[in-house]
């Protein structure tokens, strides 16, 4: 008998949940410092807030659910980095913080904790921030105006070119600005270039899969471009929309979370496109100008759904295939006789 | 101890769990849409607990006198008879509302009417035809009481999270939160204060537990 018997799953893989945090928490590392360049130092203070506030709930939660702490799950700490990104570099410090609070206390610990929770928790918490303080949410400071590092932000804020499109506008910003993320927006995610950046590491990494964000890409893009909702030509709409949406940012890093995304590759391909539905209904019927969480919450209820159904499917079109195969082979044995 | 005066002890205790242990809403989940939707300060709160006394004591005492006539008058006929009920005691519970507080009334909206149809007696007045009027009174009441305690505890959370105030009037809150007198604010809420009401209810079937054990190990001891 051996003495050290190696234990249960004898293949293992190199990725762990551990791996694929750190991945992801790596890849938002370029958009913090973007947010740097851009706003100062208040940019990181606000991360490291939203991040402790995180951390530390999580850690509350899992203590008065009577379990020991683990200290390789990291998925709080991707929640709290994923949430200020979304909002303005002038939000108050008690907004981030009681969003990410709401996020990890009402959203993935009632439901179970990490891997279980049924909503994704960085985009229902960025939707109750915006439901409560849409004001202080969606008034952004303008880039290179270095606003404090603490303290509350009244002045110097305004609408970004979002608001424009969500009225039917065109915006009025240079096209290299946009490309460069030199606008007023949201604080991490206005650089689409880094942003495909992360993807292309995700994706190399392993870390996400291809399957949602090909769906959720390839209809977002068709959709702007065959349907702009600007009176300006599709390519030029494409432009405006993905620079000053949400949803390029939240298809690379919300969309493709663990825990809600479904587990089948055909469900995860329904799944994205379903997503991008969502999220065009929601612009052109919505009320708020960044639609994509609420997009992906009301998607997350359908993850669950899809991998039963496609298994479903899947059997019945295995089913068929073998039945018409035996078919087939007897009527060949029968005209060989 | 006579068998009819213990009955009736069992049955004033069995009713008064329905203030806590067995919360109509916080418990068995019914009449949710007023406390989720409508309760969203302490004033709507108690004009909601006041409708609902207003019409579920009535016609579960109707309930009650209806199942002593012979058995021949069909359930839907009963029916009718409730909402019809229901709906008249609208009248002066909208007198008693505007009594309170003169605009209560317009704020509650629809949800002053909708809880003529409440769920409560949909469900309990179809049992109480088998009971006593006075048992079907008694049990009235403690819904009644029930209800108006979840109500009123989620409307003044709701209150002083959404705006700061507290029957109007401020408090010392500064931070708000705005989206709690929207119906998903009200949502957490109730589940929120159904959690901690089962959680103090464990504790205090524990403590109880461990009394009954002490006690049991001082007869021991004697």
């Amino acid at each position: 008998m051996l003495q050290n018997e190696p234990k249960a799953p004898y293949v293992r893989n190199r990725d762990s949940a551990f791996t694929v945090m750190m991945d992801v928490v790596v890849a938002l590392l370029p958009l913090y410092f973007m947010a740097f360049y851009f706003y100062g130092l208040r940019a990181l203070m606000l991360g490291l807030a939203s991040v402790a506030a995180a951390v530390i709930s999580d850690l509350a939660c899992v203590l008065l659910e009577g379990k020991r702490p683990y200290p390789r799950d990291i998925s709080s700490v991707v929640t709290g980095m994923i949430l200020p990104l979304m909002m303005s570099a002038a939000t108050p410090y008690y907004v981030v913080v009681s969003a990410s609070v709401f996020a990890i206390v009402l959203v993935k610990h009632v439901f179970g904790g990490v891997g279980q929770s049924a909503f994704n928790p960085a985009a229902a918490g960025f939707a109750f921030a915006a439901a409560c303080w849409p004001s202080q949410v969606f008034s952004y400071p303008a880039p290179f105006s270095s606003p404090a590092p603490f303290g509350a932000i009244t002045e110097g804020l305004a609408s970004g070119p979002a608001w424009s499109l969500f009225q039917g506008g065109v915006p009025t910003n240079d096209i290299l600005d946009l490309l460069l993320g030199k606008f007023l927006g949201p604080m991490g995610l206005t650089n689409i270039l880094v942003l495909a950046t992360c993807l292309f590491y995700l994706l190399f990494r392993g870390a996400i899969g291809w399957q949602a964000p090909a769906a959720f890409f390839g209809i977002m893009v068709v959709a702007m471009m065959l349907f702009p909702r600007i009176p300006e030509s599709g390519p030029m709409s494409l432009v405006y929309e993905s620079t000053a949406g949400m949803w390029i940012f939240g298809g690379i890093f919300m969309l493709n979370e663990p825990g809600t995304l479904p587990k089948r590759s055909s469900s995860r391909i329904a799944y994205g496109a379903l997503a991008a539905i969502f999220t065009i209904l929601f612009q052109r019927f919505g009320r708020v100008e960044q639609t994509f969480a609420f997009a992906l919450l009301l998607t997350n209820v359908f993850g669950f759904t899809f991998d039963r159904y496609s298994e479903r499917l899947l059997r019945r079109l295995r089913r068929v295939y073998l039945a018409t195969r035996t078919k087939l082979s007897e009527k060949k044995s029968a005209q060989r006789a | 101890m006579q068998p009819e005066q213990n009955s009736v002890k069992k049955n004033l205790r069995k009713e008064l769990d329905l203030i806590f242990v067995k919360n109509p809403v916080l418990v068995t989940g019914l009449a949710l849409a007023p406390a989720v939707v409508g309760g969203f300060t302490v004033k709507n709160g108690l004009g909601l607990s006041l409708v609902f006394g207003m019409v579920t004591i009535p016609v579960l005492v109707l309930a009650s006198f209806l199942g002593m006539l012979s058995p021949k008058v069909p359930q839907y006929v009963r029916t009718i008879a409730y909402v019809v009920l229901a709906a008249l005691m609208l009248i002066p519970a909208r007198m008693l509302a505007s009594g309170i507080a003169p605009n209560l009334f317009d704020s509650l909206g629809m949800y002053f009417s909708a809880m003529a149809l409440n769920t409560v007696w949909l469900i309990r007045a179809p049992l109480c035809q088998e009971k006593k009027p006075q048992w079907a009174l008694w049990e009235g009441v403690c819904q009644t009481l029930g209800v108006s305690v979840c109500i009123l505890a989620v409307s003044a959370v709701r209150e002083l999270l959404s705006y700061g105030t507290f029957w109007g009037n401020p408090t010392f809150l500064s931070v708000k939160f705005p989206a709690m007198a929207y119906a998903f604010g009200g949502f957490i809420v109730v589940g929120v204060t159904a959690a901690v009401l089962r959680w103090g209810i464990d504790r205090v079937h524990d403590i109880a537990r461990l009394a009954q054990r002490q006690q049991q190990k001082w007869r021991v001891e004697r």
